[in-house]
């Protein structure tokens, strides 16, 4: 095959180029620190990038979401906590009373007690976080509990996605903790009868008839205590599993998305020499021609 | 018996012939980078007297391009073949910059920002602030619809007028090559100052860029004309040429109308994705092809999410107490729904409008709505057989395969293309060293014909001498 002087000056210009290229290449590669930066580069890895992207997106949002309902669930705790205080308090006042030793005094005091503990319990019930109503389920705007003790929430248990896929209930209603729904005690008529029971005839007797019913509404801020302990603790290891699934999705962007130095860095060298080397070789190449031994 | 006039004219032949071929040699030299030149060279020949058997010199009896019409057919394939990835290369950065779905600027991530925005309003259904950045983020995600859409479109008629300009080239380089087949046929002077060859190099240049533009096949016929066909149909016949039309619809339409005055429509033949129909195919493929494909998708994509979350947000109640109402404005049609996607200007103006809860009777707190849309997000159903997410993904990567399969289509079919070019140059490209070579053979030649001139010369002195 005849070699001409145009191929010949074709042949060099396009090996440069080529050369040049893969050089710019193998640089990008090495400054983003980027397996791929365009669209052209390996679509598996695009397709990657979008998943992860949402993932990391989505995570992050979770984060806030437990970190949230961790709140929310700390001052459920607190409010169940103070709600317990009082209520363990009124037994020790009521089996006081039982006893009868008791004088006019005792009872007086009883009174003042219940009169206290009665305001305090409603301001518990009602108590808000954020803003809104703790316990009256998704009715945040109304007052859960009237002061005669009927309860004006729902009965809705809401939730709040935790992790992917999981969802968490985010509250807890009233109707049952103060309300005595579902074959429970009300708190508040309780209270109201237990007034009742001071000023009539035989308080100590009626009293201690209202020992047992106490106990039941203990009971239900016990159950209900245990309940928010079983969601913090759910909270807690949801936080770690996050932690977790944060941890396994960076070591995974790294792996699919990030440029691997080392060998980023050796192509980019051997991509120079190659170049290099093209060049002096084709100066060489181009500097011979037959002119030179023409006199 | 010769005559030493005889001798003198032999001489003087020889002197003509190798002068003529010194300026062959020159042409080639001058013409060493001239794209698409072929090298010539002289055919000489002895010359006899004219009924007798004795030499009477040399004489020129052609000059011809050296030149292979099948390696010449092969680069022009091959041209074809390249200039349709080419026309299709036009968009590929254009593409790039559309979806920026690299960086964080994305429909992809203003998806999940909208569907968080959700998540945030179900931990806390009636704040207000909430509520004013789930729309915001709403906003956002529409409006990356909008522009993606948008720019597709006007890469469309970007390449429209592209295709127009090309058309325009086509026809020019049709009827210069009606021309020249006229000019070539009226040049019957091989062995002279204009042997055509110079003509013939022109001719087969325009060849050469009709068919990098269009799959063309040509014929030489007994005249020595170049005759084009295009889809089975002549447009080039003798010095008669045919046009093509690109009309004015909105994405225009090609036409061709052959010699025989017959039109048709062959845009449909040429934007079918055959890898070697050149480079108007290849922006029409892109055109009417690849990127209606995208545009469609998105249209999907916007139209579903549209129908999707309106079906669930129409259900519940905002908290002023309404329900009924749509988060998106309703779209009429999938066809351009990513372009037309919009936030109610309703839910914009008044926030709590917001339709979050499924139970009228609370409207505070109520979370059920937003969280059955924030589920949307992790449906696998929703586009199909695929999440609003997945389908995405799937779009994006049909376009990064796309992509990265024309840049090694490219390289390859350059590599092709430079290949054929070498043939055809090793047969018809000038190589300096051997000029240099036939410069000195052909100078050595003059140079003894002058010589045998003077020693002519001297043999009629020796002869006018004699007393």
């Amino acid at each position: 095959m005849r070699v001409t002087d145009s191929t010949l000056f074709q042949k060099v210009q396009a090996q440069l180029m080529a050369r040049k290229k893969a050089l710019e290449n193998a640089s990008e590669t090495v400054t983003t620190g980027k397996k791929i930066n365009r669209l052209e580069g390996d679509p598996s890895i695009v397709g990657e990038t979008l998943r992860n992207q949402r993932e990391e997106a989505n995570l992050e949002r979770y984060e806030k979401s437990l970190e949230g309902l961790g709140n929310r669930y700390m001052s459920y705790e607190s409010n169940i906590q103070s709600t317990y205080d009082i209520l363990a308090r009124l037994k020790s006042v009521m089996v006081n009373l039982s006893n009868p030793s008791q004088d006019s005094d005792a009872r007086t005091d009883m009174t003042n007690e219940l009169e206290q503990a009665k305001e305090s319990l409603l301001a518990l019930a009602n108590e808000k976080y954020n803003g809104q109503y703790m316990y009256s389920g998704a009715r945040t705007d109304v007052e859960p509990f009237a002061p005669d003790g009927t309860y004006q929430g729902d009965s809705l248990v809401l939730e709040a996605e935790i992790l992917p896929g999981v969802k968490m209930e985010k509250n807890i209603t009233g109707e049952e903790l103060f309300g005595g729904a579902g074959g429970g005690q009300n708190v508040f008529q309780l209270i109201d009868e237990l007034q009742a029971a001071i000023q009539s005839g035989s308080p100590q007797e009626e009293i201690r008839n209202r020992l047992d019913d106490m106990d039941a509404v203990i009971e239900q801020t016990i159950s209900a205590r245990t309940e928010v302990g079983v969601r913090l603790s759910r909270i807690e290891s949801s936080k770690n599993n996050l932690a977790q699934l944060q941890d396994n999705l960076a070591f995974k962007r790294q792996d699919t998305e990030d440029a691997d130095y080392v060998s980023a860095l050796t192509d980019y060298q051997s991509q120079e020499l190659a170049l290099q080397a093209s060049m002096q070789v084709n100066a060489d190449l181009l500097g011979k021609s037959l002119m030179d031994f023409l006199r | 018996m010769a005559s030493i006039t005889d001798i003198l004219n032999i001489a003087r032949s020889g002197i003509q012939v190798q002068s003529k071929a010194l300026r062959i040699t020159g042409q080639n030299v001058s013409n060493v980078n001239t794209e698409g030149y072929s090298r010539q060279r002289v055919d000489i020949v002895s010359q006899v007297a004219a009924g007798s058997s004795s030499g009477i010199g040399a004489s020129v009896s052609e000059i011809h391009r050296v030149y292979d019409s099948f390696l010449e057919g092969q680069v022009n394939r091959n041209l074809s073949s390249y200039g349709f990835l080419e026309g299709r290369q036009l968009v590929a950065s254009n593409l790039e910059s559309v979806f920026p779905e690299l960086g964080d600027d994305n429909i992809n991530a203003s998806l999940s920002d909208f569907f968080n925005a959700f998540r945030t309003l179900a931990d806390n259904p009636s704040g207000v602030s909430e509520r004013q950045v789930a729309l915001n983020t709403a906003e956002t995600l529409a409006n990356r619809f909008n522009r993606a859409y948008n720019s597709l479109e006007s890469i469309q008629s970007g390449l429209n007028t592209n295709i127009r300009e090309n058309v325009s080239e086509a026809n020019g380089l049709l009827r210069e090559l009606a021309d020249l087949n006229k000019k070539i046929a009226t040049v019957n002077d091989p062995s002279g100052e204009s042997s055509g060859a110079e003509l013939r190099d022109r001719r087969d240049g325009v060849v050469r860029q009709l068919s990098e533009m269009l799959p063309i096949s040509t014929f030489t016929d007994g005249d020595g004309h170049v005759n084009v066909m295009l889809d089975r149909q002549v447009l080039v016949q003798g010095v008669q040429a045919g046009t093509l039309t690109a009309t004015n619809d909105p994405l225009a339409r090609v036409e061709m109308t052959g010699v025989g005055g017959v039109s048709r429509d062959i845009t449909q033949y040429l934007a079918e994705d055959s890898e070697d129909r050149g480079r108007i195919a290849g922006m029409l493929a892109e055109r009417d092809v690849h990127i209606e494909d995208t545009k469609s998708r998105l249209d999907q994509l916007a139209f579903t999410l549209a129908e999707q979350v309106n079906t669930l947000h129409s259900a519940a109640f905002g908290l002023d107490g309404g329900t009924g109402r749509n988060f998106f404005e309703p779209l009429a049609a999938v066809d351009g729904a990513a372009g037309r996607i919009r936030v109610s200007q309703e839910l914009l103006d008044n926030p709590e409008r917001l339709a979050l809860a499924q139970d009228p009777l609370s409207l505070d707190g109520d979370n059920r709505a937003a969280m059955a849309i924030a589920d949307l997000e992790s449906d696998d159903a929703t586009m199909g057989s695929a999440g609003f997410h997945d389908y995405f993904a799937e779009t994006i990567g049909e376009i990064s395969g796309r992509l990265s399969g024309l840049n090694a289509d490219m390289e390859y079919q350059g590599m092709v293309v430079d290949q054929s070019e070498a043939f055809r140059a090793s047969v018809s490209g000038v190589s300096i060293d051997e000029e240099m070579v036939s410069l000195i053979q052909f100078q050595r030649a003059f140079e003894a014909s002058a010589k045998m001139l003077s020693t002519v010369d001297e043999m009629l002195s020796t002869v006018l001498q004699i007393k």
